[in-house]
């Protein structure tokens, strides 16, 4: 569904991202890894539209739409939970909520997802009226999340879920990742910590310094110990 | 000082800082939405007024219907600023300085124009809701005391509702506590920032009109009031919606107060010293813009 091809990005001048290729299939849980300051993120961005590419396309479900605005975007089915959270802090649960549906909004279906975010983190509803700035870590990735599903998209790209959190609170939003996954929404995660990612991923990336160096099945790539722990750091 | 007086002064006060207290909202949403401040704040206020003379007075049209139009013309023109000016210097990451310097240049400009298109001479036109004070219990209070209040408690009702009822009011808060996320939404930022200025503009048009018949316009009066405007902000608390109101109520009283009592003649200069000394005293103005309260 999504393909990237030759993808070079760059601030300024020195390019972060050189001719990377990569392809989510429908259905599947792809994993990008990397170590800090791979270029994880970045990729992230540009394919939702907050960075233009230096070269190199993308295309999702056969339209290109490397050139296309953030907004454009996510009409198109593509949401981005971005790194650290990112919650509106001076808004409540709800109205969070309500910004992850903004680019097709209509009350009534609004009201409907909502209950149905709810259902998936029934935290979230207990704490519906709170302003999000006050909420635990865990919870304000969880309404990330939700705030992502709220346009109802296509693929839902996760970028880096469990940083700063408790390994106990990993655990429960990797289950959710996978229960979102099982509910038909393709998902592109980006993780440092590989153990992780691999116990939901399908297939997996691993980009060191802006290049793909490796990828393939999961069950695969995970016995290959060795060269993840020279990319990513011994703790893998 | 008899009672009388005093609750006469307050009231005076009042209808002063209610009106200082648009502009400082328009202010501190123009603050939170960018982070930017526009010095020119005052001259559109002046603006404000003397399209409503125009209207008015000279054209002869009803108060209500002079008084929307001049917003609506306000309120594009604000649009319109920040489409041209605000939003491209703030998309291609301006230093803020550099921006305000260049409202400063704005102000020169538009007191110019107005110089050019209004003359030199104080014009103001008469107090739609007239001019005799009403006695009641022994104090005299001009009607507009009383139209100042309601029409200034709708206005903010009215904000408050839209900033918290409708998705564009979301969206508006949202891009203003977190631009880049807001825009992974799908929000427009450049387009809410330009609608906080078109409100932020609305607002100072209605400031300029109210005050039109209390202090007669001149080009040159929207430097001190863009002073007091930002002084109410600053008191109150720079970004805070209720902050902004508080501000514009104390500097009002504080400078009638002030005016009566000691010299009506350093008025202004001793503004200028409460700003200074709440400052010094809490920087941070009194409702320290919390992300909760932020406008
Ligand atoms: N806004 C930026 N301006 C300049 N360089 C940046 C910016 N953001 C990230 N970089 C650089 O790009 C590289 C990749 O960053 P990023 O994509 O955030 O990595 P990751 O998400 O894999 O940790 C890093 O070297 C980082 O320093
Ligand atoms: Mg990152």
């Amino acid at each position: 569904m999504l393909i990237i091809k030759d993808l070079t990005v760059s601030y300024g001048t020195a390019p972060v991202l050189h001719k990377i290729n990569l392809e989510v299939p429908e259905g599947k849980i792809v994993t990008l890894l990397g170590a800090n300051g791979a270029g994880k993120s970045t990729t992230l961005k540009t394919i939702s539209g907050l960075l233009k590419p230096l070269s190199g396309q993308i295309t999702f479900y056969n339209k290109r739409i490397d050139s296309l605005s953030p907004d454009q975007i996510v009409k198109l089915g593509v949401s981005h939970v971005p790194e650290g959270r990112q919650i509106f802090p001076g808004l409540t649960v709800e109205e969070n909520l309500k910004m992850g549906a903004y680019v097709n909004y209509k009350p009534r279906e609004v009201a409907k997802k909502i209950d149905m975010i709810y259902e998936v983190f029934p935290r979230l509803k207990e704490r519906k009226k709170q302003l999000a700035g006050t909420m635990s870590g865990g919870e304000q990735q969880m309404l990330s999340i939700g705030r992502g599903l709220m346009s109802e998209p296509k693929l839902l790209m996760l970028d880096e879920p469990s940083l700063g959190l408790a390994p106990i609170i990993i655990e429960d939003i990797f289950k959710k990742i996978k229960e979102i996954n099982e509910l038909g929404t393709t998902i592109l995660l980006i993780e440092q910590n590989a153990n992780l990612a691999f116990a939901v991923s399908d297939y997996a990336y691993l980009l060191a310094v802006g290049k793909i160096v490796m990828e393939g099945e999961t069950r695969v790539i995970r016995e290959n110990k060795m060269l993840l722990a020279a990319y990513l750091g011994g703790s893998n | 000082m008899s009672l009388a007086t005093l609750i006469q002064l307050i009231f005076q006060g009042l209808n002063m800082g209610l009106i200082y207290a648009l502009a400082a909202l328009g202010i501190s949403l123009i603050w939170n939405a960018s982070g930017l401040f526009n010095f020119s704040q005052g001259d559109l206020l002046t603006i404000g007024g003397y399209i409503m003379l125009t209207f008015f007075s000279f054209l002869s049209l009803p108060y209500p219907v002079a008084f929307l139009i001049t917003i609506v013309i306000m309120g594009i023109a604000g649009y319109l600023l920040s489409k041209g000016y605000f939003y491209p210097m703030f998309q291609q990451n301006f230093n803020p300085q550099i921006i305000l310097i260049g409202t400063v240049a704005l102000s020169v400009f538009i007191r110019n124009s107005v110089l050019l298109t209004w003359g030199p001479n104080a014009k103001t036109y008469t107090n739609p809701f007239g001019s005799k004070p009403l006695a009641l219990f022994g104090v005299n209070l001009m009607p507009h005391y009383f139209w100042n209040i309601v029409i200034v408690a709708v206005l903010v009702l009215a904000l408050q509702m839209f900033l918290k009822g409708t998705v564009i009011g979301i969206a508006m808060r949202a891009v203003a506590q977190k631009p880049v996320a807001a825009s992974l939404m799908g929000v427009k930022v450049g387009q809410m920032i330009s609608l906080t200025f078109l409100l932020s503009t609305g607002l100072a048009a209605i400031s300029g009109i109210l005050i039109a018949p209390i202090i007669p316009l001149t080009p040159e009066m929207g430097g001190l009031l863009a002073i007091k405007a930002f002084a109410a902000a600053l008191i109150g608390g720079l970004g805070s919606f209720g902050g902004a109101l508080v501000g514009g109520i104390i500097i009002g009283i504080a400078e009638v107060f002030f005016a009566t009592l000691v010299t009506s003649t350093y008025k202004d200069v001793f503004i200028f010293a409460v700003l200074i000394a709440f400052l010094m005293i809490r920087p941070g103005g009194i409702f320290r813009a919390d992300i909760s309260e932020k406008v």
